[in-house]
């Protein structure tokens, strides 16, 4: 009788901490900040180039990426190309997107990381950003933005907080970008 | 609108997903589950507006909206997803707007609102505790959790305009068990999907009528941000003030009367 039990449990455990793949996420939302940011800059409205993962872990992390067995799957196949819809979305929303604009902006993702152990959870999001401007390359940088959070024992608790604070990354790295001086005169209207 | 209740796909519920993590666990070691008996309720805090108490506006203006929703802060994007019909359907009712978009309107008014599932580390240490002892005998034991939500509310009615501020607090608690007494402060709703969306609606549309109390709502002039006031059930409400809008309808209760 103990034995069928115990087996039980263990199956019913299993099943518990068996990997579960996640739906994939909705299309990215604008903010208010990053609208006011857009805003503020004056910048001219913007086309979105290609946006792409940069070798090791952006590569490896592009499809999907794992937390405590729960399987994240990138919307529309790619985290790379998530951070360019995610810019477009911020630069629709303030009424700042053409897609026959002479200012393009593109990204290589340069590092990307997100990690649920406890008691601290932690991720990290970086991207090369480039915006030409009539064919000519006006700015260039590198920018990265990071996160933490206290994560919690149970998978179900700290797989979803995982996931919420790393795909937060996205929008804020649209932010750091839009609030980059450099950037903003670079993409001064004109 | 089809809304359910997620677990490990990154649902609404904070602590009550610790919770419901650890009644699990509790079933699995007994190896037995027993039909559970749930009730909804949400907090008494606030409630629908009366419509007494609804500004009205003379020429509503076109607005931008934006929603999302967080779980402890961080942005939940597919709760955001869940619930932003119940929002836009929320803000339409107000006829504050004459039209709603998620793209950028003419006069540049936005209206940003954001709820957050809050849940500190010692509310999911209890939210377990009890999910715990509720699955092990077999939901004899009884646990009510609560969720709590904070909308915050901005609007700029126009690029230059300033911002203006409002936010409100609500509940949500998930009665599970057979022996169990009904929360306090709380109105029994439905299922844990009704009481979802009418926590959103509530918690929606009364800082939003406040908002629209500000004298900078119309948007004709930028008027300097106010101190933000808080709507909830131990705190006052905006503090109303003349509304620029003709025929506004101030509301003069403060809210804390849930209708029984």
């Amino acid at each position: 009788m103990i034995r069928p039990l115990a087996l039980a449990l263990v199956a019913v455990a299993l099943l518990a901490l068996g990997a579960c793949a996640m739906e994939p996420l909705p299309a990215p939302s604008a903010t208010l900040d990053n609208i006011q940011a857009v805003r503020a800059a004056n910048i001219a409205p913007l086309a979105i180039g290609g946006f792409v993962p940069g070798p090791g872990r952006p590569t490896e992390m592009d499809k999907e990426f794992a937390v405590r067995g729960g399987i994240q799957p990138a919307p529309d196949g790619s985290f790379a190309e998530y951070l360019g819809d995610t810019l477009a979305a911020q630069l629709k929303s303030a009424g700042k997107l053409d897609p026959n604009s002479a200012l393009v902006v593109s990204g290589v993702v340069t590092d990307t990381h997100v990690d649920s152990a406890m008691p601290t959870g932690s991720a990290a999001l970086a991207a090369k950003f480039t915006l030409i401007r009539d064919g000519k390359t006006v700015f260039e940088k590198t920018l990265r933005v990071n996160d933490t959070w206290n994560s919690d024992f149970v998978g179900a608790v700290a797989i979803p907080d995982a996931i919420n604070h790393y795909t937060g990354l996205y929008s804020n790295l649209a932010g750091a970008l839009f609030s980059d001086p450099d950037f903003q005169a670079a993409a001064k209207a004109q | 609108m089809a809304y359910k209740a997620r677990s490990a796909s990154g649902g609404l519920f904070g602590w009550a997903r610790a919770w419901f993590a650890k009644l699990l666990l509790g079933l699995a070691m007994a190896s037995v589950a027993t039909a559970a008996v749930a009730a909804a309720y949400i907090g008494d805090g606030i409630t629908d507006l009366k419509p007494e108490d609804k500004v009205v506006i003379a020429s509503p203006q076109p607005v931008q909206l934006i929603f999302q929703f967080q779980t402890k802060g961080a942005p939940n994007a597919r709760a955001t997803k869940l619930l932003k019909q119940k929002v836009v359907d929320t803000v339409k009712a107000s006829g504050l707007f004459s039209t709603v978009s998620d793209d950028a309107v003419p006069n540049g008014a936005i209206l940003s609102i954001t709820i957050n599932d809050i849940a500190s580390p010692a509310d999911m240490a209890d939210a377990e505790g009890k999910g715990a002892v509720t699955g092990a005998t077999f939901f004899v034991v009884g646990s009510n959790i609560a969720d709590h939500y904070l909308c915050t509310l901005d609007y700029v009615a126009s690029p230059t305009a300033a911002k203006l501020e409002r936010t409100a607090k609500h509940s949500v608690i998930i009665q599970m068990g057979m022996i169990n007494k009904p929360p306090e402060h709380a109105v029994k709703i439905g299922n844990a999907n009704d009481a979802v969306l009418t926590m959103v609606s509530q918690i929606v549309a009364n800082p939003l009528n406040d908002v629209a109390k500000d004298p900078g709502f119309s948007g004709a002039a930028a008027a300097p941000t106010p101190p933000a006031a808080t709507t909830s059930a131990d705190t006052t409400a905006a503090a109303p003030t003349a509304a620029e809008a003709p025929a506004a309808a101030t509301s003069t209760s403060a809210p804390g009367e849930q209708p029984k």
